[in-house]
């Protein structure tokens, strides 16, 4: 059938065969010409940045005390900060994500990661308008509220489910039975608290790192929560499987074959969340009053690297050692983020490599 | 556990054939089960009998494997799954309110089709279902793992290097790890799911002596596409098709002299 050189001709003449190759090829080198210029152009700009700001600090070999003890009070401010931050994030976010993955109810799963991924697109500038505007001068006369609270309602949960627990049938939709509750226990303790205003607590100053610390936590908490997730989920499905198949709970298949496995995965969600606090400005500028105090108190005003840097750029000569300091900030803020950066990447390899290897071995 | 099973009247298809007073281990009425709106399983009405082997085959799709999830209620997990009807686990109904699922699935061994061993040492694999049970005594712990991995034919080979990764045994070997491990909280039932679909020919006949070994003494319920397998290693079979139980009975009988024509068009190789 294939011995007809006529019919096969009449379709596709060598020529125009080896025409048709040749010019496919030209195209293509030129595409790949264009990718390959855009990657170099990208990779140029990562370069630039850390060389533009080695470039500008390199002509001054020697820094006064006097940078440095500015720098020290900036690095204090930006770690406190991110500290009180990570606080809320993670625990919260990976608290989620365990669940989502896990004992959600697929429907609800369904709706929960959209609803997170919503939260991580407002604008860090509405939540500093909120916490700034709102939240700053309640919280200046109920930190002791807030404290109370996170003790308080977990006990009163975790009492309910001891005393009810065993007749909840559902748990895949338990969030939002929880939802109403948990609502109106922090209404009834916000109105207990508004009758008698407690002076056990005074912070310094409405805004503090306690609020930048919620704020700024519930900003990173969905970056926290979908890398925690997709860590967990990415755990093979034949291993629940295997482990529900020889009696395990769900609270067993979690601590036992979930957690182990993507273990990696939710350390480097935690220092992700880290990383993004770190270098988040807007909501620390708006929150943290930006006050030059060093120390660890999360109850004072902060002033953080990114906080400084942008309000200090515009009105700094480039010549002068206020610039010269913002830009050692610079410097520390990126090799701070990049290198938590590289390691939750590293880590975050590492994790799928093992459970790639393991799906198939 | 076994030998006080109460006698069900009951409308189940038990095998026809020699078996007709053997004990049964689990039992199936009425069972329906529906993924959304496509239904997989059709009121199949099924006695199997304990310590012998029974083979499920049937053309794919047509509701073997769902059947196996629904008898452990692995099909819990799956959203929008529905049931229909009874399972009887010994005398406990699997899907009574009271019934723990865990404990359910405990006294239900489960072999899936690709070996899935944790990525844990050898001996951890084993000692999962025992530390689940809450067994942390390290004599105690021993003793049982080495029983399992000797029902399971392993122990042998794997003796002197239990602390190695489960991954550094061949398929073969992972896939008898794995029934040890299940063999391991001491099952009343075992299930295997197409278990030597992934094994090579040789691996795949010392895997079927070891389950005629395992037959001495577990209920075993083996889903398989291979109809030799199927003629080879167990007593009887069921034949199954778009999620009915068109035929259950004597292995021997069921192969040469089938009651039903599409049990018939099936094992002559005519679809499937």
């Amino acid at each position: 059938m294939l011995g007809n050189p006529a019919t096969c001709e009449s379709l596709l003449s060598p020529d125009f065969v080896r025409a048709a190759a040749r010019s496919r090829l030209r195209r293509g080198r030129l595409r790949a010409l264009l990718v390959n210029t855009g990657t170099a152009i990208a990779l140029t700009g990562l370069l630039a940045i850390p060389l533009f700001l080695l470039g500008s600090l390199l002509p001054w070999t020697g820094f006064p005390a006097t940078i440095w003890h500015r720098f020290d009070m900036l690095l204090a401010g930006t770690l406190r900060a991110a500290a009180c931050a990570v606080l809320v994030a993670v625990p919260l976010g990976i608290a989620t994500a365990m669940f989502t993955a896990h004992f959600c109810a697929p429907r609800l799963r369904a709706w929960i990661k959209p609803a997170l991924e919503i939260l991580e697109a407002v604008p860090t500038v509405v939540l500093g308008l909120i916490a700034a505007a709102t939240l700053a001068p309640w919280l200046k006369t109920h930190v002791a509220t807030v404290l109370a609270l996170i003790v308080a309602v977990p006990a009163v949960l975790l009492a309910a489910g001891f005393a009810f627990g065993s007749r909840v049938r559902g748990e895949g939709w338990l969030p939002l039975w929880l939802l109403p509750l948990l609502i109106a226990g922090a209404a009834v303790g916000v109105a207990i608290a508004a009758h008698r205003p407690s002076a056990a607590i005074v912070p310094a100053s409405p805004w503090n790192a306690m609020l930048v610390g919620l704020a700024l936590g519930l900003a990173a908490l969905p970056l926290v929560f979908s890398i925690a997730e997709d860590a967990l989920f990415l755990v093979p499905r034949v291993q629940t499987q295997a482990a529900f198949a020889l009696g395990a709970t769900r609270w067993q298949a979690l601590t036992s074959v979930l957690l182990p496995a993507a273990g990696s995965g939710l350390v480097a969600a935690a220092l992700l969340g880290l990383s993004r606090c770190l270098g988040e400005t807007m909501i620390v500028l708006m929150a943290s009053g930006n006050t030059p105090i060093a120390g660890f108190d999360p109850l004072v005003g902060l002033r953080s690297i990114s906080a400084d840097l942008a309000l200090g750029m515009p009105e700094t000569a480039p010549t002068s050692e206020a610039y010269r300091s913002l830009l050692l900030a610079a410097l520390a803020l990126l090799v701070l983020t990049v290198l938590l950066g590289s390691i939750a990447d590293f880590v975050r390899e590492r994790l799928r490599r093992r459970l790639h290897a393991d799906g198939h071995a | 556990m076994l030998s006080s099973i109460p006698e069900f009247p009951s409308s189940s298809i038990a095998p026809a054939g020699s078996a007709e007073n053997a004990d049964t281990a689990l039992r199936t009425e009425d069972l329906s089960l529906w993924y959304g709106a496509r239904q997989a399983l059709d009121r199949v009405d099924l006695a199997i009998p304990a310590r012998r082997i029974t083979a499920l085959i049937g053309p794919s799709g047509c509701g073997k494997s769902s059947l196996l999830r629904c008898l452990n209620r692995l099909n819990d997990e799956i959203a929008e799954c529905r049931v229909d009807g009874r399972v009887l686990i010994g005398d406990t109904d699997a899907y009574a309110k009271d019934t723990l699922v865990h404990d359910l699935r405990r006294r239900i061994g489960m072999v899936f089709q690709r070996p899935n061993p944790f990525p844990l040492s050898i001996h951890d694999n084993v000692a999962y279902g025992l530390r689940l049970l809450g067994i942390r005594h390290r004599r105690e712990l021993d003793e049982r793992i080495e029983a399992a991995l000797k029902s399971a034919t392993l122990w042998d080979e794997v003796a002197a290097r239990l602390d190695d990764s489960a991954f550094s045994l061949s398929l073969g070997q992972q896939q008898r790890l794995v029934i040890a491990r299940a063999l391991a909280v001491e099952p009343e039932i075992l299930m295997l799911d197409e278990p030597a679909s992934a094994l090579d020919p040789v691996s795949t006949l010392r895997f079927e002596e070891l389950l005629h070994e395992l037959a001495q003494r577990y209920t075993l319920l083996l889903v398989t596409h291979n109809m030799q397998q199927a003629a080879r290693v167990s007593d009887f079979t069921a034949f199954m098709h778009q999620g009915c139980l068109i035929e259950f009975g004597d292995t021997d009988a069921l192969f040469t002299n089938p009651r039903e024509r599409r049990t018939e068009d099936f094992i002559t190789g005519r679809y499937g």
